[in-house]
């Protein structure tokens, strides 16, 4: 029994500090972006709120769970309440394998990889669940557009994560990072890190690949009927997402956090600043474009990706 | 009673609630979600006998991959609500006696749960077999004995050089086999409806050069003439 609230103590105290690390992250992550916006547009960005605007984030969030709750009559109501639930744990427990050093880890699973794949695979069912408790032909065809981008991004990014994996030769993240103690992945697998940057944004709904939150053509997507807290965690898991391929994109191409950790936050600050510098600059595709674009361009070039570095591998054994 | 005990036994629990969900509800989108929670008790049970690797899969392949297309088609299908409830009553019957059978294997699996030495299965179906036969079985290969294999090493390396790809490759050829006849099986239902319509596109093609020869001596005609 003793053993059991150990473990649960332990446990929980670990996911706590995690969770709250994730939040901060996410808040900030927020500031980050119309800051970073503001200075590349010659703004000053928000910069009332606290010194230089630091206390913006807390004022969003504030404002967002003071507002009211609104159920649309015809929505299914407990599909309705738990699409954004889902959607932010999701984010959340994909946290949960992510190494930040050799030693800190909340758990250090043999197949981290897969994990990762797996769960953000279930992540499309907060968005496609959203769009269609919602019971309105907007957001229904906003969460059919995101799902379908996703889907097909998914299998683009998982052939390179393949070759990533194929080429270090494990697929426990921690063992990822210490490979690359000679020389990152980056050199030489400099257009798998390209292929999977590209997917990576339509992965995370980012643009120039924001269909479902096209504002002039679908209102704002799969999350339209969402108001206060509902939105509030589907945002929260959409930022949750994108520092988590950022830090991703960071730890198989760029060394990750081995020793240094400020070092190694910033890389992944860098990556995360990186997607918003392609939203700044960047308009956004038409539909069919961002379809041809996934299928037929980033698949083929993945699965030669592929071929290349197996044979890469096997010429050097 | 066993921790792992417990917890097969609650994941069972779920899952045979889910079942009767899927089978009991009018809406097929209801249906489609209790399935993935099914795949995720399952996914649980994999877990519980550590097996990481094959979670995983479990979970990218089923949820991630066929479980959205299922939701995705029947999400764009009008469905007729009335109709499905007259259905579901013709399987009333079934029903009962369906129940009666999953209570029984709940039961014998409660009851027989743990993960067992090959000696005793083979003790337990030795009524079937001739001594002989029991003997030959008892001494087994060690690349056939999967439990040990799996928890020796990682079960993907297990899986790789031993199952997939060694003793059992056989097997993984013919699964192969079986997708690549279920895909040109459905091009050869669907291929006549493609000729159709090739063909039909093909009448329906544009002759220029016919167009422009065309005089107005010979295409148009007095009724009387033709006569």
């Amino acid at each position: 029994m003793k053993n059991i609230l150990q473990i649960v103590l332990e446990g929980g105290l670990k996911s706590l500090i995690v969770i709250i690390g994730l939040l901060i992250g996410v808040a900030f992550a927020t500031l980050l972006e119309r800051k970073v916006m503001a200075a590349m547009q010659k703004r000053r960005g928000p910069n009332v709120v606290g010194i230089v605007g630091l206390l913006q984030p807390l004022a969003d969030g504030l404002k967002l769970v003071l507002k009211e709750t609104i159920i649309p009559i015809v929505a299914d109501k407990i599909i309705y309440a738990i699409a954004p639930i889902l959607t932010f744990t999701i984010s959340i427990v994909l946290w949960s394998v992510m190494a930040v050093g050799v030693q800190s880890v909340f758990a250090s699973i043999n197949s981290g990889v897969l994990f990762i794949l797996a769960i953000s695979s279930i992540g499309v069912y907060g968005i496609i669940l959203a769009g269609w408790a919602s019971n309105s032909k907007y957001a229904f065809l906003g969460g059919l557009r995101s799902a379908a981008q996703m889907v097909s991004y998914e299998v683009a990014l998982g052939l390179i994560i393949l070759s990533i994996i194929t080429y270090a030769g494990t697929i426990n993240i921690q063992e990822i990072m210490e490979n690359q103690n000679k020389i990152w992945f980056i050199v030489p697998l400099f257009p798998g890190f390209l292929l999977a940057f590209i997917s990576a944004l339509a992965e995370t709904n980012r643009p120039p690949f924001d269909l479902p939150e096209a504002e002039a053509e679908l209102v704002s997507g799969y999350n339209v009927e969402y108001s206060s807290t509902g939105f509030a965690l589907f945002f929260l898991g959409e930022y949750a997402n994108i520092i988590l391929m950022s830090v991703l994109l960071a730890v198989f191409f760029l060394g990750g956090i081995v020793h240094n950790k400020i070092l190694g936050a910033m890389k992944g600050v860098s990556m995360l600043c990186s997607f918003i510098w392609v939203r700044a600059t960047l308009p956004r595709y038409r539909y069919d474009q961002l379809m041809y674009l996934g299928w037929k361009s980033l698949l083929p070039f993945a699965l030669l990706i592929y071929v290349g570095v197996i044979s890469m591998v096997l010429m050097i054994k | 009673m066993d921790s792992t005990l417990g917890l097969l036994v609650i994941l069972l629990g779920i899952i045979m609630i889910c079942t009767l969900v899927i089978l009991r509800s009018v809406n097929p989108i209801y249906s489609i979600l209790n399935l993935i929670v099914i795949y995720g008790c399952y996914a649980a049970i994999l877990l519980t006998v550590e097996m990481e690797f094959l979670a995983c899969i479990y979970i990218l392949v089923n949820v991630g991959a066929i479980a959205v297309l299922f939701l995705f088609i029947v999400m764009m299908i009008n469905i007729n609500i009335v109709e499905i409830q007259e259905t579901m009553r013709k399987y009333n019957i079934y029903m009962i006696v369906g129940i009666i059978g999953v209570i029984g294997i709940i039961g014998i699996l409660i009851t027989n749960y743990n993960i067992r030495l090959k000696e005793e299965v083979i003790a337990d179906f030795s009524m079937f077999l001739t001594t002989s036969e029991s003997n030959q079985l008892t001494v087994v290969p060690t690349y056939l004995d999967y439990y040990t294999l799996f928890t020796e090493t990682t079960d993907i390396r297990t899986m790789g050089s031993n199952v997939i790809y060694g003793s059992q490759s056989i097997w993984f050829i013919m699964a192969c086999i079986i997708l690549l006849i279920g895909m040109v099986g459905v091009i050869y239902i669907t291929e006549d409806l493609i000729i159709e319509k090739r063909h039909l596109n093909e009448r329906r093609r544009q002759d220029i050069n016919s167009q422009v020869l065309r005089e107005y001596k010979t295409t148009i005609r007095n009724y009387r003439e033709i006569q």
